[in-house]
Formats: structure tokens, C-alpha cells, sequence
């Protein structure tokens, strides 16, 4: 499966599920940093700040009693009641703080801290200050009354006074191994967040940017095409080979584009077809007024060219109404007037117009009955017949007059123009019923001979009927079927209108 | 002496305006209803024909196979006017090798003008 073929829809899912899972990362990797930070400020605290601040006042005592030893005997009472407090004191340190024999899990961290920056011996001088600040504090605990400003009692005091001293600063060197550690995990966690980020950052971008390269370039093509096309009705094919939503809005624009530039092509054909179709009668007019004008004198001429003046602008008005029709038909707009009407007076009526437009040829042969009622708006079946007959006329050779046929029978009346000539392709056939329909006929490429026959279905349709083409015997057949009505139908549809 | 002219086209109302327009001016209409009778015309009356009027859009005929017989038939001299109410008279007269044109609706007197002037210049 390529990327085309993942839907647009999936795609962007996919994206919001790489850009939530980076957030997480980040955050993952964050939350891990800070615990380990809390946990290393939590140790700090128990294990470096508490003994340091607690070893302060034990020490001012330990000063307070080795200061007033020097200057006075003093009771045995008060130097055993000081002893014990600071005893209970290197008890409490020994109990909680000291690292030998601890195996506390913050112990342990922090032996493998000390470990790190090499400094294990430390553990050994606590221990060694813990045993001989205990020694010197049951040595002084035990001092029996009266006691006297005396050489061993301040001796052990002054021992007391350099083991709290040495534990201090041991104190201060665990800090400073603490703070170190800390320092480590601050810049680790900077560096992993950094990492993260960048990760974050890449891995996001990467996916916005795939997305985007799949995505992006297709729209823009899309735009350009509409833009084109609107700009300069140019349908520049892009055909895309995905399945996603872009190949499926693309696929569908383009056959709509073509669809609307073939339509439009059609019109332009359509509209070319009707000029030509319209001057054609009106080089006659404009030329036989002119010839009449040009000789007064001349009678036959004057006579003539009032009379192909007379034909060519019923012509040309037929012409006229049927792109009017044929607009109408295309807009819908049409007014349907039935009436009683005799298909078979009407027929020979448009007949003989034709006949009279094409030079007063007799160009027709009838084969008709008496009458075919039915319910017809003669005006839209006049058109439709006009334009059967002056198309199989226009197709036909001169030699030979076209046939036209009425069929009067129930439930309909079937008027057949049958031309004499090549017969008409399907592709002829489906182009000249086309709402811009125009044919080319087989005599030559290009030669146009008519603005097609779309009005004429449409007529037949709004009177009930059909219109088909097909084959006669000696060319294409046009054939009219229309809902045919008995007398008393009529004249009752008729009157209930 | 060429003095027909040769008016090939499907209107027989075309055909009949040129022979009132130009029979009073001394020059003779030979008239074909397409490509096939003209030929057989220009056939027999090679001699004397001065011009030949062609519509473009006739059934049952191809234009350019229209002038290349046409061609064969006359004198190489004799010019083919295309005569057509298409809108692009220059443009397919263009693409069957010919320099006259004549658009319809067109006036008389261009007609005239124009088959005066090149009765003269021969």
C-alpha cells in the first residue's frame, strides 16, 4: 500500500496519534527526571542538611563544656548531665545517620555516590569519630565527684569537642559529595529533556511533514486546475492514481471539468451551426432586395425577389423560434397550450412552408388519411414537424422528394419523415438529439446541417409521445408518435382546459 | 473568352441571386447543386470559366477534395472564391488554399466588383 492509497482522514489520525505520542514521551521522560530530582532533594535533606544543622547545637555544648573546664572546676553532676545529652546525641547519629553497618536503601545510594567521586574512606573516619566521640562521652559520663578542673576530664572534653568538629566536617564533605550528585542528575535530566525534545520535535516534524508533502502539492495542483479553468475555461487533465479523498476530488473534478468544456464546446458548435443556419436565408433576403432595388425596371426580378424575400423570412422566423424553442426547452421554460388540433391539416400546412422555403421545390410526397385528431399545441407541433421535414429535406438529395407519412390510429398518431440519403450514425443520432446537438453528415467532414433535433424529443415529450430516428428504406426515418384522442376525447379534454 | 462563372452551392436561392446579379453584367452562371455536378460543369465548360463561387458546407461533398478536382479540371489560373456564412470565412479558405473569400450575407455590388475586376485583369 503506498502513501496515496491511505486515506486523507487516516493519515491526519495518524499524525495526531505521532504528535500525542511525542507529548507523552516528553512528559514521560519529564515526570521521570523530576521524581528522580524530589527523590535526590529528599536525601539531600535527610541525609545531609538534617545532620549537618543537628550536629550544631551538640557541638555548642561540647564548646560550652570544654570552655568552663578551663576556666573552673565544675560539679561531676553537671559535666555527666552534659555528657549524656551529647551521648543520647551520638546514639541518635549513630542509629540513623552513620553510614557503616546501614544497609537503608538511601545508604546505599549514597555509598555508591561516594564510591563515584572516590571517597569511600569517609565511611571509616565517621565510623572511627562515631566510636571515639562515644568513648570520650562514657569516659566523661563516668567521671566520679568532685570533679576537678583536672587533666583527664579535659582531655576527653577536648576529644568530644574534635569528634563533633571531625563530624561536621565530614558532614560538610558528604554535602559537598551530595550536592555534586544532585548537580550530576540535574544536568543528566537536562540532557534527557533536551534529547527528548529534539526527538519530540523531529519525530513530530517528520510526520507534519510527510503528510504534508503527500497532501500539499496535490491541493495546490487542484487549486491551479480550478483557477484555470475558471480563468480560461482550460481543462488541463491531472489525472491522480491514488485512492485517498485528493484522488477521488481530483478524479471527479477533472471528468466534471471535461464534462462542462465538451458542453461548452458543444454550445460554441451549436451557436456556429445557428449563425450559418441564419444566413443562410438571410444572403437570400438581403440579395434579392438589393437585386430589386437595383433594377426598378426589371418586373420578373422585382416579382421573384418579393417572393423569395416572402420565403426565406418565413424561414428565417421559423429559425428563430426554434433556438428560441430550443432555449426554452433547455431552460425548461416552455408553455404548453393543447388544443384539438388535426395532425394531418398541420402536416400539409408546415409542408408546403418548407417546400416554399427551399425555392418552391416540390419536395414532398404525402401519404396521408382524411384526418387524426388529437389534443396538440399546434404552435410547439408545427416547430417540431417544420424542423423533421426541413432537416430530411436538407439531407436528401435534390433528386428525390422525402416521404412524409401520417399513421392515424389509437392510442397514437404516428407522423413518419423518411429522407433520402446515407443513414445517420448512432453517434450522429445521440449528437444531433444532444441539447447543443448539430450534425455532420457523411458527405464530407465538418459540413453541418442542422442545430439537431433536441427541441423536437422535447416536444414529443410534452404532448406524451416520443420521437425516434431509424432506418427507412432508402434513408433515415424520423419518426413523431403522439397520443392520438376519438372526436367526443377531444372536444371534452378541450372544453374541461 | 472567360466569361462564365461557376456558382457551386446547396441553396438553390443562392444560385438563383447570382444568376440575377450577374447575367445582366454579360457574364454567364453555370449553377451545381454540389461538388459532384460542378465537377462535371467545370468539365465541360473548362474554356470559359472565369471564377468559381464554392460554399464550404454542402452535403454530400468535402471542400478540399472539392477544389483539388476542381483544380485538375480548370486552368490553374482561374481563382476559386469561397463563398460561406461561416464565421471563420479566412481561417477555412486558409485551409483549402484559397486567397478569395466572399462571407455571406454579403452585397451585390461586392459580387459584381468582384467578378468585373477579375474579368479585367485577365
Amino acid at each position: 500500500m503506498t502513501m496515496r492509497h491511505i486515506s486523507v482522514r487516516r493519515r491526519l489520525a495518524l499524525l495526531v496519534v505521532v504528535e500525542v505520542f511525542t507529548v507523552l514521551l516528553l512528559v514521560g521522560v519529564g515526570a521521570v527526571w523530576l521524581h528522580k530530582l524530589d527523590s535526590d532533594l529528599y536525601y539531600v535533606r535527610r541525609w545531609v542538611l538534617q545532620p549537618v544543622d543537628e550536629i550544631g547545637a551538640p557541638l555548642e555544648r561540647a564548646i560550652g563544656l570544654g570552655l568552663a573546664l578551663e576556666r573552673e572546676p565544675i560539679p561531676a553532676e553537671q559535666v555527666r548531665a552534659d555528657a549524656e545529652a551529647l551521648r543520647s546525641f551520638a546514639v541518635r547519629y549513630k542509629t540513623v545517620w552513620m553510614l557503616a553497618g546501614n544497609t537503608s536503601p538511601d545508604a546505599a545510594r549514597f555509598k555508591a555516590q561516594l564510591s563515584d567521586q572516590g571517597r569511600l574512606g569517609l565511611i571509616d573516619e565517621e565510623a572511627r569519630v562515631v566510636a571515639a566521640l562515644q568513648g570520650a562521652l562514657d569516659r566523661l559520663a563516668s567521671t566520679p565527684p568532685p570533679l576537678l578542673a583536672e587533666p583527664p576530664a579535659h582531655r576527653d572534653a577536648a576529644e568530644v569537642l574534635d569528634s563533633f568538629g571531625a563530624l561536621l566536617r565530614w558532614n560538610m564533605a558528604f554535602e559537598d559529595v551530595a550536592t555534586k550528585a544532585v548537580g550530576q542528575h540535574a544536568r543528566q535530566a537536562r540532557y534527557w529533556l533536551a534529547g527528548t525534545g529534539i526527538l519530540a520535535v523531529l519525530l513530530a516534524g517528520l510526520s507534519a511533514l510527510g503528510v504534508q508533502k503527500a497532501i500539499a502539492p496535490r491541493i495546490a495542483r487542484l487549486v491551479t486546475k480550478v483557477r484555470r479553468f475558471q480563468e480560461r475555461g482550460v481543462n488541463e487533465r491531472m489525472l491522480d492514481e491514488g485512492r485517498d479523498e485528493i484522488a477521488i476530488l481530483s478524479n471527479a473534478l477533472d471528468a466534471g471539468f471535461a464534462s462542462i468544456a465538451t458542453r461548452n464546446q458543444a454550445r460554441e458548435q451549436f451557436l456556429a451551426v445557428a449563425a450559418h443556419e441564419l444566413k443562410t436565408p438571410v444572403t437570400s433576403i438581403m440579395g434579392f432586395a438589393q437585386a430589386a432595388l437595383a433594377h426598378p425596371e426589371n418586373e420578373a426580378v422585382r416579382t421573384r425577389g418579393l417572393a423569395v424575400i416572402g420565403q426565406q423570412s418565413a424561414r428565417l422566423s421559423r429559425l428563430i423560434d426554434d433556438l428560441l424553442l430550443a432555449a426554452r426547452a433547455r431552460l425548461d421554460e416552455k408553455k404548453f397550450q393543447p388544443q384539438p388540433t388535426d395532425i394531418v391539416a398541420l402536416v400539409q400546412s408546415v409542408g408546403g412552408e418548407v417546400e416554399a422555403s427551399m425555392a418552391g421545390r416540390r419536395l414532398i410526397r404525402y401519404e396521408l388519411p382524411l384526418a387524426a385528431p388529437l389534443l396538440a399545441d399546434p404552435a410547439l407541433l408545427s416547430h417540431a414537424l417544420w424542423s423533421l421535414i426541413t432537416y430530411a429535406a436538407v439531407i436528401s438529395s435534390d433528386a428525390e422528394p422525402i416521404l412524409v407519412r401520417v399513421a392515424a390510429a389509437l392510442p397514437c398518431h404516428r407522423v413518419e419523415v423518411c429522407a433520402h440519403g446515407p443513414m445517420l450514425s448512432a453517434e450522429d443520432i445521440d449528437h444531433a438529439c444532444s441539447p447543443f446537438g448539430t450534425v455532420s453528415y457523411e458527405g464530407g467532414p465538418g459540413v453541418h446541417i442542422g442545430v439537431g433535433l433536441f427541441f423536437c424529443r422535447e416536444i414529443a415529450r410534452v404532448h406524451g409521445g416520443l420521437l425516434r430516428i431509424g432506418e427507412g428504406r432508402v434513408g433515415p426515418a424520423f419518426t413523431l408518435e403522439v397520443p392520438s384522442l376519438r372526436g367526443d376525447d377531444a372536444r371534452h379534454r378541450a372544453g374541461g382546459r | 473568352m472567360r466569361d462564365t462563372v461557376l456558382v457551386v452551392d446547396d441553396d438553390p436561392n443562392l444560385r438563383e441571386l447570382v444568376s440575377v446579379v450577374l447575367e445582366p453584367i454579360g457574364v454567364r452562371v453555370l449553377a451545381a447543386e454540389d461538388g459532384q455536378a460542378a465537377l462535371s460543369l467545370a468539365e465541360a465548360a473548362s474554356d470559359s470559366i472565369l471564377l468559381v463561387l464554392l460554399d464550404y458546407s454542402m452535403p454530400m461533398t468535402d471542400p478540399a477534395a472539392c477544389v483539388r478536382a476542381l483544380r485538375t479540371k480548370l486552368d490553374l489560373s482561374v481563382p476559386i472564391v469561397l463563398c460561406t456564412a461561416s464565421a471563420d470565412t479566412a481561417q477555412r479558405a486558409s485551409e483549402l488554399g484559397l486567397e478569395l473569400t466572399l462571407s455571406k450575407p454579403f452585397n451585390i455590388s461586392t459580387l459584381e466588383e468582384l467578378v468585373l475586376r477579375i474579368r479585367h485583369s485577365r
